[in-house]
This record gives C-alpha cells, sequence and structure tokens, in this order.
C-alpha cells in the first residue's frame, strides 16, 4: 500500500494525539530503548497499547506496555491492526511512566521486517 | 448546509491537493493563536464555498478551534487571563488525573479535543458531530428561540445561533461547571455564558472568536481566537474513549504540564 510508505513522515508531523496530558503521565526526561517479542495487542481507543517481553542480562523477562497513537491516527495514515502480531520481535524508544511501572509512551518502533514508523506521538 | 455541494467541492480538489497517496502533505505552521492541527496539508487561499442562499459554506471535516492545551494562548498578545482569586485557587489545586478529557468526558466549549468534528444541520437545527472526547454532539437551535429561563446544567450547555453576514454566532448558557477549559485546568462556575463566532475566511480555515463571560471566575468577560483547519479528504470515525481508557492511574501530578 503506498501510504504506508509515507506513513512515517505523515506521522512526524502528527500532533500530539492525547485526551491527556502527556507529561503527567510519562517521563519526557527518561527515554527507554527497549527490544522484545510482542505478547498483545489492543488495537483500542483512546489509544492503542502493544505488550512486549524484554528480557535482562540475567534473563529475567519483564512485560512491557506501549501506549500508542489511537487507532484512527494510525488508520488514517493507511496502518491497520495486523501492524503488530505476537511473536513479533520488535524495538521500541519512547518515554517511561513517571508512576514507575513498566509502561511506556511509544514513538519509534521498529518492525520486526526492519522498517521504522512513529507508533506514538513526540513527547511534548 | 449544503453537503452534496460540498463534497463536490472537496472531491474535485482532492486530487491536487492532499493526503495524495504519492507525496505526504506540506505541513502546516500554527496559523494564527492558538492550537491548530499540523496534520492538514496548506490549501490556497481560495474563498470559502457558499450554498445557493449565499451563506458561507461550513461543512467539511474540520480539526482544531479551540482551546487544548492552554486557553491563553488564543489571547491577544500582551493579554493575561483575568482570574479571580478564587478561580485561581481552584486552578491551583487542580490534578491532572483530575482532568475531565482525560477522565472520557466531554471538553464543554470552547474547549477542543484533538479529533475531527463536522457540522450536520437538520430544519431549525444545527449540530456540531465530534469524532474524540467524547463522541458525542453539540445541538444549537437556530429556528429563533430564546434560551429556558432555567436550563439543565449541562457539558454543553444551550446553545441558539444566528448568523451576522458571513459568521455564524452561538450564543450558550446552561453549563454545569465540571469540564475544564484546558490541560492546564482553567476553571469556570455555571454562571459561565460563551459567545462563538465562526467566519470561514478561506477554504481552508474556520476561525472561531470567543468570548467567554463568567463573573463567577472571571473579573471580566475575555475574548479568545482559535483556528479550526479543514481536512479535505478526512472523514469521521468511531471513537469510543471508555473503551480502555488505562491513563488515568498512571497520570501523576498537577494540571499544568502539556
Amino acid at each position: 500500500m503506498k501510504l504506508k510508505s509515507v506513513g512515517i513522515l505523515l506521522l512526524a508531523s502528527l500532533p500530539a494525539v492525547a485526551h491527556h496530558s502527556f507529561a503527567a503521565e510519562y517521563d519526557t526526561k527518561a527515554p527507554v530503548a527497549l527490544s522484545g517479542v510482542v505478547t498483545k495487542i489492543e488495537w483500542t481507543n483512546p489509544h492503542i497499547y502493544y505488550y512486549i517481553d524484554v528480557k535482562d542480562e540475567s534473563g529475567n523477562v519483564a512485560n512491557w506496555a506501549f501506549e500508542g497513537y489511537p487507532p484512527n491516527t494510525l488508520r488514517r495514515v493507511g496502518f491497520s491492526r495486523d501492524l503488530l502480531k505476537p511473536g513479533d520481535a520488535v524495538s521500541v524508544t519512547g518515554w517511561a511512566a513517571r508512576d514507575g511501572s513498566k509502561r511506556a509512551a511509544s514513538r519509534e518502533l521498529t518492525l520486526s521486517n526492519g522498517r521504522k514508523i512513529f507508533s506514538g506521538p513526540p513527547a511534548n | 448546509m449544503n453537503m452534496l455541494r460540498a463534497s463536490v467541492i472537496l472531491s474535485g480538489l482532492t486530487a491536487a491537493l492532499l493526503l495524495g497517496q504519492d507525496a505526504p502533505p506540506a505541513v502546516t505552521s500554527p496559523a494564527g493563536a492558538g492550537a491548530v492541527a499540523s496534520t492538514v496539508p496548506n490549501l490556497p487561499s481560495t474563498p470559502a464555498p457558499r450554498l445557493p442562499d449565499g451563506k458561507p459554506d461550513l461543512s467539511g471535516i474540520w480539526f482544531g478551534g479551540g482551546p487544548v492545551g492552554d486557553l491563553a494562548l488564543g489571547l491577544p498578545k500582551g493579554e493575561k487571563i483575568p482570574l479571580l482569586p478564587s478561580a485561581e485557587k481552584i486552578m491551583q489545586s487542580r490534578l491532572s488525573k483530575d482532568d475531565p478529557e482525560a477522565n472520557c468526558l466531554p471538553t464543554g466549549v470552547p474547549r477542543t479535543a484533538p479529533y475531527p468534528w463536522t457540522f450536520a444541520t437538520a430544519p431549525g437545527r444545527l449540530y456540531m458531530l465530534f469524532e474524540g472526547n467524547i463522541h458525542s454532539y453539540r445541538q444549537i437551535f437556530m429556528d429563533g428561540r430564546a434560551h429556558p429561563a432555567d436550563p439543565n446544567p449541562t457539558w454543553y450547555g444551550h446553545s441558539i445561533g444566528h448568523w451576522e453576514g458571513d459568521t455564524l454566532v452561538i450564543d450558550t448558557v446552561g453549563f454545569n461547571d465540571k469540564f475544564w477549559f484546558d490541560f492546564r485546568g482553567h476553571p469556570h462556575t455555571e454562571r459561565l455564558h460563551t459567545i462563538e463566532r465562526y467566519t470561514r475566511k478561506d477554504f481552508g480555515t474556520l476561525v472561531n472568536q470567543i468570548t467567554i463571560d463568567d463573573p463567577g471566575a472571571y473579573a471580566r468577560p475575555f475574548t479568545v481566537t482559535f483556528n479550526a483547519r479543514l481536512m479535505p479528504k478526512g472523514e469521521m470515525m468511531e471513537y469510543i474513549c471508555q473503551e480502555n481508557n488505562q491513563d488515568v492511574s498512571h497520570i501523576k501530578g498537577p494540571a499544568g504540564v502539556p
């Protein structure tokens, strides 16, 4: 789909589409960069969530939740829920939750085929 | 409002203007004060289309047109919001997690959510349909009636509208005091009275000049201006915020951060 090829450019220009204050939930001074395997996708409003199992150096696995754009925002630039599937190996950058839980706002998502997209808004 | 005519106009321009399949749209810079969608392309400053009766055609899918993060962004340069001390105290006590919008409740007036919206008409009625926060509508009576003497306090209030030249004027009272004007938590009371003046300045821009009069929270009436931008190839989509709202339990700190 041609739209997908320009998706990253379009998403780069999207405003912080959120129904809540970004900085009240995520720490813009706490960037995260994690890699792991997708365990679950919630293609829901008001935001999508995807969960990945992240293994640390000791082999311990923690499940992280990444918040993204609303489904409508992603749909408008050509992405549907088949963007991710359980079992996909992905890398994500974003910002950690302020409450210390294993949650983050997602920004750049690198898919298992190497393609990079913005799955969430920039920090403001 | 003549939707058919509008759609013909839009489809005629679509190929040349926007969200093309082969090229990303140009990105607009904020035009004028306030929150403006950067998702929509620059559109030529062609005149606003008109209906057969000569009125400006306001149909189409709009984005923005009210405060999101900070009401003060809509003020003329150098002006300050004339908060009464009691209102300032309320604002300072507010926590971000309690923002009704974060809790999937309506934005009220004049706040806008960062989601598309559109006008729809029926005889004697004008409706504003909102995709997001919440997936709801405002009803504006265009049949010349007055406000009721004792309206039920509601999130969107009781609205009556009329045209003044090329400007749609919407007068609203009967608000509840529950919604916030922005992420910063600018408050109001049930005495709030808003006058919105919508002018389609050109094809792609709908200017909303809003006078806020609330002697319970502000020392004097004041006016803010925000621009809505047309999403010419846009469509309204379903958005049910309550579906999976995980945010509130993780939101920390006072209102005021963007």
